[in-house]
């Protein structure tokens, strides 16, 4: 039901238009159909290609290769893990560049994951397992981790990955590893408990430096695995990311900032206080009201003043406050007028619950 | 002469530097004082040195004896002698933070515990408080001047229960460390040495006069990955001293050897230490002129274990044999606190706060909404930041609802949220001025690995 739930969630725009501009951040999933057959590497990476309009560059595969594949509206990026099995090696990967076109890259002479899973537009595999055992005089203390690396079809830009809420995680010798932290997965930097679906109300400030993007791997804490084990027998659980509904941006003229002014963001409410300007300094005092669930406090909002070409004043600010009023006071570049307060935030978030299942997960071998 | 033939026995208490850098000299009496002054003078540059060192070694009390020599000397002579009264004086300031070895003397036998902490704090003036030790339990032990730590190590290594805590060392050196330096309002007590009886001793001290460094652990810590395997072995250290060390710099431990029981070096040659207190700190020796601005509130030094990276032993190895280290300390001789009058800022458009070579120039006072601000600067090399605090016209302390700093290539920018609005009358700040240094050596011997489970 759930799965169903999501496929709603990630696919109604496809039957009908998405009330938000979702497709930004989270575009539809690309699939790629093939009857079996027997053909080229070069002749499949080709079909890809021109099925999902993708920039897919291959380095280090052999096009001439042949391979027997059998795909029917296959995601992309579980059609190309399929060719490169078919193939017997290969990785591949999303360019994350900003510089450049996004791409799906296949590096041919790599070896194949040790343990990779897909799901639509992701893919979750496998970075690096490891124990640590660590002796000391107090007693021996032995942990274990996993690293998972998301990978999504390019375009994909999450507002944050969240985290992975373990379900199974059992090694070869039947124990479970879970911890008694496996269970009850938070938001980052949020007490919210984490839950997939849609929140058209949420407030998200723009440009939040600490959220965790798709650059960086998720590592799982666990038992240690039992003395002979070899395998994991099985990983599941879900990886939650979040992507916004839309980009609010706004630009108050300075004269609208008198007591009374109200500035809505979605469930968040700015209610001016006042604004004063002198010389280099601005200070700006406002209330802020909130409905409904966020895990932004939104205390110090990102606020940009503006001069009369649009430019950015201020460089610096400090901020004190309460729940009556919080008062930012802004060091500007130039003592020149105010004219306007910019600010920019996301407005709605979709949480989505991407199951992980990976069987067979090496374990690290004991040093000789 | 009472005085004067216990001088030699305290001739080690009343040196500064933990050990003391004279040799021990036989009390000479007034005579003989001023005989050793009169050496001061010799054509043989050999007696003269020998002669300064033997005045050096008798301490500070011979000061009235050698203070005469000031006016009634050669100009050389009062030279000399002026130099000795001065390293006298500098001495017993340094006193101040850095209170002298106190030992202890039992003969061999067997005691109480409660009897041994009499005597504890007979000779040494510090009051033992155990807890969770049975004190009329019998101990065979004695001591020839032994540390007072070391007295305490050593009854609970015998006794195979109990852990000395002697209190945290205590700094008013103010710099941006919160993140490692537990601040307190209030110090320490000076003169207590608590013994946790309930506590297993550590699994090994070393100590050197002062100062104490145990080994709280050894931790050998074994990765595993797909990728890559790889072992670190760090020893957890902790440093005390006697109760009322005070130093104004702790720095970063140094290895000089470690071997294992298989004989194989542990060093490891250009490991940082875990902790962050790695900053190379002031050469040893003595600087008369360092200036180090101190904090309202006080710092504490060795509560928390200090992580130094080694080699992992060898397989097979079960004790480090062999481990020698140094730790490097500075103490100041004198605080100073320095007041500036805001009128004098008010009327001439700045003012200055002096301490010798480093100055502070205080500029922009400014009261509004309930905030008063200024702007300062500090010229010359210093340590640490200047706490500059806001006094009414009685010389009070202003209270205050906070405040904060901005600093910039210019200067920094103070301000403080007034409670009410007080007269306000001044600014004071405080600083340690010249500082001694010592690099202070432990050894230890025979350091338990941990097992293999």
């Amino acid at each position: 039901m759930k799965a169903a739930l999501a496929w709603v969630v990630l696919f109604a725009q496809a039957s009908s238009p998405p009330p938000d501009d979702r497709e930004k951040w989270l575009p539809p999933v690309k699939v790629v159909t093939l009857p079996r057959a027997e053909r080229t590497a070069g002749e499949i990476l080709k079909a890809v290609r021109e099925q999902t309009g993708e920039e897919v560059e291959a380095s280090g595969v052999d096009e001439a290769a042949k391979a027997t594949v059998e795909w029917k509206e296959r995601p992309v990026m579980e059609a190309l893990h399929d060719l490169c099995r078919a193939l017997g090696a290969g990785t591949v990967t999303v360019r994350q560049d900003p510089k450049k076109k996004p791409a799906i890259e296949i590096d041919g002479r790599a070896a194949l994951p040790a343990a990779v899973g897909h799901w639509k537009q992701f893919r979750i595999e496998l970075a690096d397992a490891s124990v640590t055992i660590t002796r000391s005089l107090e007693g021996t203390k032995r942990e274990a981790k996993l690293d998972l690396r998301l990978v999504a079809q390019p375009g994909t830009m999450p507002l944050s990955v969240e985290g992975f809420q373990p379900e199974e995680i059992v090694d070869d010798a039947g124990w479970s590893l879970l911890t008694a932290e496996s269970a009850g997965a938070r938001r980052r930097h949020s007490d919210e408990p984490l839950k997939e679906g849609e929140e058209p109300n949420a407030v998200i400030v723009e440009g939040r430096s600490h959220e965790r993007d798709l650059t960086e791997d998720l590592s799982v804490s666990m038992r240690a695995p039992a003395e002979g084990a070899k395998t994991l027998e099985r990983l599941r659980g879900r990886i939650f990311a979040t992507f916004p509904m839309r980009l609010v941006e706004q630009s108050i003229p300075a004269g609208e900032l008198v007591a009374g002014k109200e500035i809505r963001i979605g469930s968040l409410t700015i209610h001016v206080v006042k604004f004063t300007q002198e010389g280099g300094k601005a200070t700006f005092t406002y209330k802020s009201t909130r409905k409904g669930p966020g895990r932004d406090s939104f205390t110090f909002t990102d606020f940009e003043l503006r001069d009369e070409k649009g430019e950015t004043l201020n460089r610096g600010y400090s901020g004190s406050g309460s729940d009556e009023a919080y008062t930012l006071t802004y060091s500007l570049a130039r003592p020149v007028p105010v004219v306007s307060l910019y600010h920019k935030a996301y407005v709605g978030r979709i949480t989505v619950a991407i199951p992980v299942d990976l069987r067979g997960i090496p374990l690290p071998k004991k040093s000789p | 002469m009472r005085g004067w033939r216990t001088l030699a026995s305290l001739l080690v208490g009343l040196t500064v530097a933990p050990r003391p850098s004279h040799p021990a000299v036989q009390d000479p009496g007034e005579a003989g004082v001023r005989a050793l002054v009169e050496q001061l003078d010799s054509e043989d540059p050999a007696q003269r040195d020998r002669a300064r060192e033997q005045l050096n070694g008798l301490g500070r009390r011979i000061i009235p004896v050698l203070r005469p020599f000031l006016k009634a000397s050669s100009g050389e002579v009062a030279a000399q002698v002026r130099s000795i009264i001065e390293r006298f004086e500098r001495d017993e300031l340094l006193e101040r933070s850095l209170p002298a070895l106190r030992t202890v003397t039992i003969p061999k036998g067997t005691r109480t515990l409660e009897e041994i902490f009499r005597q504890v704090r007979e000779q040494t003036g510090y009051r033992v408080a155990p807890y969770g030790m049975n004190l009329r339990a019998p101990v065979e032990a004695g001591w020839e001047k032994a540390p007072v730590l070391e007295v305490l190590d050593d009854l609970c290594v015998r006794l195979g229960q109990g852990r000395p805590e002697p209190p945290a060392m205590i700094s008013r050196f103010s710099d941006d460390f919160d993140r490692f330096y537990n601040r307190r309002p209030e110090p320490a007590p000076p003169d207590t040495l608590v013994v946790d009886g309930e506590a297993k001793p550590p699994p090994a001290t070393a100590h050197w006069n002062q100062f104490r460094a145990a080994v709280i652990d050894v931790v050998v810590t074994e990765q595993r990955s797909l990728k890559e395997s790889s072992t670190e072995a760090a020893l957890h250290l902790g440093i005390a001293a006697q109760p009322g060390t005070q130093p104004v710099f702790l720095g970063a431990w140094e290895v000089l050897e470690a071997v294992d029981d298989r004989g194989v070096s542990l060093k490891q040659e250009g490991a940082r230490p875990a902790n962050l207190r790695d900053e190379p700190g002031p050469p040893v020796g003595e600087s008369l002129d360092a200036v180090w601005f101190t904090a309202d509130r006080w710092a504490r030094y060795g509560e928390s274990r200090d992580q130094v990276p080694i080699q992992p032993p060898s397989p097979g190895a079960k004790k480090i044999a062999r481990l020698r280290l140094n730790l490097r300390m500075s103490f100041a001789f004198q605080e100073v606190k320095r007041t500036l009058a805001l009128g004098d800022i008010k009327e001439k458009g700045k003012g200055s706060i002096d301490f010798g070579v480093v100055g502070i120039t205080v500029s922009q006072p400014e009261l509004k909404d309930g905030t008063f601000s200024l702007r300062f600067e500090v010229r010359g090399a210093h340590q640490g930041s200047p706490r500059l605090t806001l006094l009414d016209k009685d010389g009070a302390e202003v209270r205050t609802r906070g405040g904060g700093t901005s600093s910039s290539p210019t200067g920094v920018q103070q301000k403080w949220y007034l409670q009410g609005s007080p007269e306000l009358a001044a600014v004071r700040t405080s600083a340690w001025i010249g500082q001694k240094t010592f690099d202070i050596p432990f050894e230890f011997k025979d350091i338990p690995l941990p097992g293999e489970k």
